[in-house]
């Protein structure tokens, strides 16, 4: 029986499958948000040490990204600055990074993550459902199969960040 | 395939895997799958690189988590229900919603008892399928049975169900023989702020559950929640109504820490009560009519407590250590059950070398048991109170030969109180063909180990006509010359990637069963216990039967558009039991098909159904059927859901399945609706 209909049916589902349009892993766009936000937001000057200092993206937790990041991140500049991942094993290892991708593997610990964070101009992003309202800058979030980005402008005010009104105009603004 | 209990941390980062061979012998299905420049030009970061905020937000993106990702590159057939596929299944409970998975066979004998079982052997509390929740057994071992009614899990909070089919004696033990169930509930992290549900339906009359979920510290949550349902009375064949509904109360708590980026703490509880009833076909050892159908209560009260540290240490490795204690006390057919089952288990996970990944554990296991007979039935069992060890010890290493072969081996050691040691090894090899497909081979060796029932039940079937005497009760009797039932299984699965939008799972198997339990007739005899003479005839349990079985299961999920999800499964079993004089391999559908559609309608509604064929048991008076449940959604908002479910839309009322025991008389499932919502704060 297996072996009469099988064929017709993969043969089947391929045709229509040619036929629909494509999506991407989640991460993948993630990955491109998390980069492209460095052109989008101002650091205050003492984020950096001298004008040759990198630009520094951290994942803190399990890297959700596989080596896509590390991909879009390879021998790129922001301005004049070298663009440069870190990834972090502890959040007292955050020192030097402007933008921190806070990993969902972090979740339980993301309020004494972010306060520890507090004094720092640190762009930090996260992508669970409740990572603004705990105070986190950035969220990534998928709904109806996109994603979209929250920001608490309160966090980025207390962290002398300064975003773009480009950026300010897709998101959806928490205080 | 590795047993992860938590649900928060996967495995091993992906390794990159990239090779251009196809197979020959495929080629129907390799030519038919060109390179998809499309989506290497859209996974490309040079092109993600360019791309504008504006276009990374119209990009459609799919989001299948690591977890599932990873289990599907193991050599096992694995279904995964997610969170989503739950909430708009339109289930109320875990049984409903075990259906979409393919080669489950799922069937209600009356309002709150189910047969459930995967490739054969199905029957009420049938014995080779191993129930988990968040790593805790809920097949009962010295009954060799999972208590469905009492498998009662606030869906809301389920973070997802693996279905394994196959055995999986390797990693988790005795009686993982023809698959695993892992029901595994979300982290308190993720259940934060209020949630109430309300529901009322035709069968399902009353369902709600409030729950509350906040931070404990900076580095902890918690969940605390209560539920109560009431399900109505079912309906016999004959159009009469039966004495089965029941209600119950249920309360939880769960609490998650990390108290360092090394360590997570986990410890949940959880109590339940129920009363409902069931029709018995009673067989009384008293005078004649012998056997009446009697309406008999059915009561529960379950506890259970858990505790789990993870651990990960300075070379990659982690380590996790599980505390757990079930308790219940469970009345049926006017059988007294109670059950204690303390466990703990160690586990070890580390990478040995660039190619080795180890995993062992070790696991103690300790079940309390009584059980008494009010005096008009007919069920004892001996000794009447028992504890029983288990201890067990397990390895597994999976070695990857090259980067698109790997060859996982591994075996269980056990001992237990019925049979002794037991052993349960495997091997699997899954080959990635390229990043798109793969094939995997596997053979196990399982076992069912016996229990309190097999060796010591005495138990009154029924009363059978005798030509030329009259009435004579057959009993059926335990025997301490039960073996563990044994399973060598062989298995082939292929799985494909076809497109971003498309992907195939097939898994063929064949099974080979040895020691199957049967009952051999014994010397009649009569006693006078009752006052008046009556002939017994006495059945004995014995393992005298085996069996070959075959099938095939395959699935295919297929996201037609961004909002249109449509997944058919197809599942065949063929059994051959010797000798089957009860005709069991007739408790088992020969095939089931079943097509899922999840559609996203705009302004936030949601339609989505199943339509499932479910082919006739051939050895009980169970027709093929078809069942159509339907539902519609309603998302107000962030925090607001309204519902409306239907199921068995496509006939007024069936039969799914026949107890033949007489434990519980079947009634119908009817065409049922029930209205839902959820509100979130």
């Amino acid at each position: 029986m297996l072996s009469r209909f099988t064929p017709g049916i993969v043969a089947g589902l391929l045709l229509i499958s040619t036929a629909g349009g494509q999506t991407i892993d989640q991460y993948e766009v993630k990955a491109g948000f998390v980069t492209s936000f460095a052109n989008f937001v101002e650091w205050p000057p003492e984020a950096f040490k001298s004008p040759h200092d990198p630009f520094v993206i951290c994942v803190l937790g399990r890297n959700p990204f596989g080596a896509t990041l590390a991909g879009l991140v390879a021998g790129k500049v922001v301005g004049n600055r070298a663009l440069m991942l870190r990834e972090l094993m502890d959040v007292r290892e955050a020192e030097g990074c402007h933008i921190l991708f806070i990993s969902a593997s972090e979740h339980l610990r993301f309020r004494a993550i972010l306060s520890s964070l507090r004094e720092q101009s640190i762009f930090s992003i996260g992508d669970t459902n409740d990572f603004v309202s705990e105070g986190g800058v950035a969220n990534l979030r998928i709904e109806n199969g996109r994603v979209r980005i929250e920001i608490n402008v309160v966090a980025a005010k207390e962290k002398n960040l300064r975003i773009s009104s480009r950026l300010m105009g897709l998101a959806r603004i928490v205080k | 395939m590795r047993r992860d209990r938590s649900g928060s941390k996967s495995g091993k980062p992906d390794a990159v895997r990239r090779h251009g061979r196809t197979l020959l012998a495929w080629s129907a299905i390799a030519f038919a799958l060109p390179a998809h420049p499309a989506m290497a030009q859209a996974g490309n970061p040079a092109q993600l690189a360019g791309a504008s905020l504006e276009e990374l937000m119209n990009i459609e993106v799919t989001s299948v988590s690591k977890k599932e990702q990873t289990l599907s590159k193991t050599g096992a057939a694995v279904f995964v229900i997610g969170p989503e596929d739950i909430r708009r299944s339109g289930a109320n409970n875990i049984p409903d919603l075990l259906r979409m998975a393919p080669g489950v066979e799922v069937a209600q004998i009356d309002a709150n008892q189910w047969a459930i079982s995967i490739r054969g052997f199905n029957d009420l509390y049938s014995n080779k399928v191993l129930v988990l929740i968040d790593g805790r057994t809920v097949y009962v071992n010295s009954f060799s049975g999972v208590f469905w009614d009492q498998i009662d899990v606030p869906l809301e909070n389920i973070e997802r169900i693996e279905v394994i089919r196959g055995p999986g004696g390797t990693i988790w033990g005795a009686n993982a023989v023809n698959g695993v169930i892992n029901i595994i509930t979300k982290s308190a992290a993720d259940t934060k702020g209020g949630l109430v549900t309300a529901g009322a339906g035709s069968r399902q009359t009353a369902d709600g559950l409030v729950q509350y979920g906040a931070d404990a510290g900076s580095t902890g949550a918690y969940r605390v929640f209560g539920r109560y349902f009431n399900t109505d009375n079912s309906v016999f064949p004959g159009g009469q109504r039966a004495a089965d509904g029941s209600h119950g109360e249920q309360a939880g708590v769960r609490s998650d820490w990390a108290p360092s980026m090394r360590d997570t703490l986990s410890v949940q509880g959880d109590f339940l009560s129920t009363e409902g009833g069931g029709t018995t076909a009673a067989v009384f050892a008293g005078p004649p009519p012998f056997a009446t159908p009697v309406n008999n209560e059915l009561t529960n009260t379950s506890g259970d407590i858990l505790a789990r540290w993870e651990h990960t240490l300075a070379n990659g490795s982690s380590t996790s250590l599980q505390v757990y204690d079930n308790a219940m006390k469970r009345n049926e057919a006017g059988f007294q059950m109670t059950n204690n089952a303390f466990d703990v288990e160690f586990e070890h996970h580390l990478a040995a070398g660039s190619r080795n990944d180890v995993v062992w554990g070790l696991d103690y296991r300790a079940e309390y048991d009584a059980g008494s007979t009010s005096t008009a039935y007919s069920l004892h069992v001996n000794p009447p109170r028992s504890t029983d060890s288990l201890f067990a010890v397990f390895v597994q290493d999976e070695i990857r030969l090259s980067n698109w072969v790997s060859l996982t081996l591994g075996s269980k050691f056990e001992h237990n109180a019925f049979t002794g040691f037991e052993y349960e090894p495997s091997v699997q090899l899954v080959w990635r063909m390229n990043d798109r497909q793969s094939l995997w081979l596997s053979a196990a060796r399982a076992i069912r180990q016996p229990d309190l029932f097999d060796y010591g039940v005495q138990f009154n079937l029924s009363v059978e006509p005798v030509p030329g005497y009259g009435p004579a009760l057959v009993t059926i009797n335990g025997s301490p010359a039960v073996r563990a039932e044994q399973l060598n299984d062989y298995e082939a699965g292929y799985r494909a990637q076809i497109s971003r939008r498309l992907s195939l799972d097939v898994t063929t198997f064949l099974s080979y069963y040895h020691h199957l339990e049967t009952q051999v007739q014994g010397t009649p005899y009569v006693t006078v216990s009752s006052g008046s003479p009556l002939l017994v005839l006495p059945l004995t349990f014995a393992s005298l039967a085996h069996a070959r079985d075959y099938g095939a299961e395959a699935f295919a999920n297929w996201q037609v558009t961004g909002r249109w999800r449509l997944s058919p499964g197809f599942s065949m079993l063929r059994m051959a039991i010797q000798p089957d004089p009860a005709g069991q391999a007739g408790f088992s559908p020969r095939q089931q098909v079943e097509l899922r559609s999840l559609f996203s309608l705009p302004k936030n509604l949601e339609w989505d159904g199943s339509i499932k064929y479910i082919g006739g048991l051939a050895s009980q008076d169970v027709s093929a059927y078809t069942r159509l449940d339907m539902r519609l959604g309603w998302r107000l908002g962030e925090s607001l859901e309204v519902s409306v479910s239907g199921q068995n839309l496509a006939t007024r009322r069936h039969l799914e399945f026949l107890d033949d025991s007489g434990l519980f008389i079947q009634t119908e499932v009817a065409r049922t609706v029930f209205a839902k919502l959820t509100w979130r704060y």
